[in-house]
């Protein structure tokens, strides 16, 4: 992945419940760890199931990678915000403004 | 919580994850798992589902495999998740993983407990039948390796 590249992640969620919102909670403090390079979207399942089945979703909360490729995604708790951008290939200081090779 | 002390899922995943054995000897104690079990390889791919999992997920097992699960993230101990499942009900679970090796590459067996259930005596068994068989397992490649190491001894009186 080369620096400064833009980030897509798409987090998929059920509803609007705790865990929902603990989601979206550690989705804002990947984005304070990687910055601006982030962005992402946020799918309910429950208003999009047809998209959950497109793109083969067991459990939420599910986070996939969108960009760059390949597609890769983590599931379960995302508080562990390491762990969640180590599977997915992400490494914050090559987002940051100033990165250097 | 089971007759141990431990969680049903962790345990299943402590008997999965400790037993070093062969892949076929894995798969036979993930399939006699009563908690709904997954391989899913390092790069998230599902790789086997047993029954309970194919039942949980509402989904056949063959449907399962060759799916992205993903990489299963846990911080401490099991995480909370909902299941999507094609008939679209709204099942909560506790999803735990542990480090595996599965046809020689690195993966997670992750075990799925509905939320909110538990406490069977029959599931409590079914997970000490469970234990039983990978001690018993290992007991077995214990003494294989005892009698390789004795084929190599030089014959008595040599």
């Amino acid at each position: 992945m080369s620096r400064l590249e833009a980030v897509v992640l798409c987090l998929y969620v059920n509803g609007e419940q705790p865990l929902t919102v603990l989601s979206r909670s550690n989705l804002q403090r990947l984005r304070q760890l990687v910055g601006p390079a982030l962005r992402f979207e946020v799918v309910d399942v429950l208003d999009d199931p047809a998209r959950a089945e497109r793109e083969r979703i067991l459990v939420t909360p599910t986070l996939v990678r969108v960009s760059p490729p390949p597609p890769l995604r983590v599931g379960g708790d995302l508080s562990d915000v390491e762990a969640a951008l180590d599977g997915l290939g992400i490494r914050p200081w090559q987002h940051r403004e100033g990165a250097r090779t | 919580m089971s007759v141990d002390g431990t969680d049903g899922g962790q345990a299943t995943g402590d008997v999965l994850a400790r037993t070093d054995l062969p892949t076929d000897e894995l798969l036979d104690l993930a399939a006699s798992a009563a908690e709904a079990t997954l391989v899913v390889e390092d790069d998230g791919t599902v790789r086997y589902a047993n029954g309970a999992a194919a039942e949980l997920l509402g989904r056949d097992a063959d449907e399962l495999l060759e799916r992205p699960f993903g990489c299963p993230v846990t911080a401490d101990g099991p995480a909370r998740v909902n299941l999507v499942r094609p008939d679209r009900a709204d099942l909560e679970a506790e999803l735990d993983a542990r480090p595996i090796h599965f046809d020689g590459r690195r993966a997670h067996v992750v075990v799925l407990q509905e939320a909110g259930v538990g406490g069977d005596l029959r599931e409590d068994l079914a997970r000490v039948r469970l234990h039983v068989r990978g001690l018993s397992l290992r007991l077995t490649r214990i003494e294989e390796r005892l009698e390789a190491v004795e084929a190599r001894l030089p014959p008595r009186g040599g």
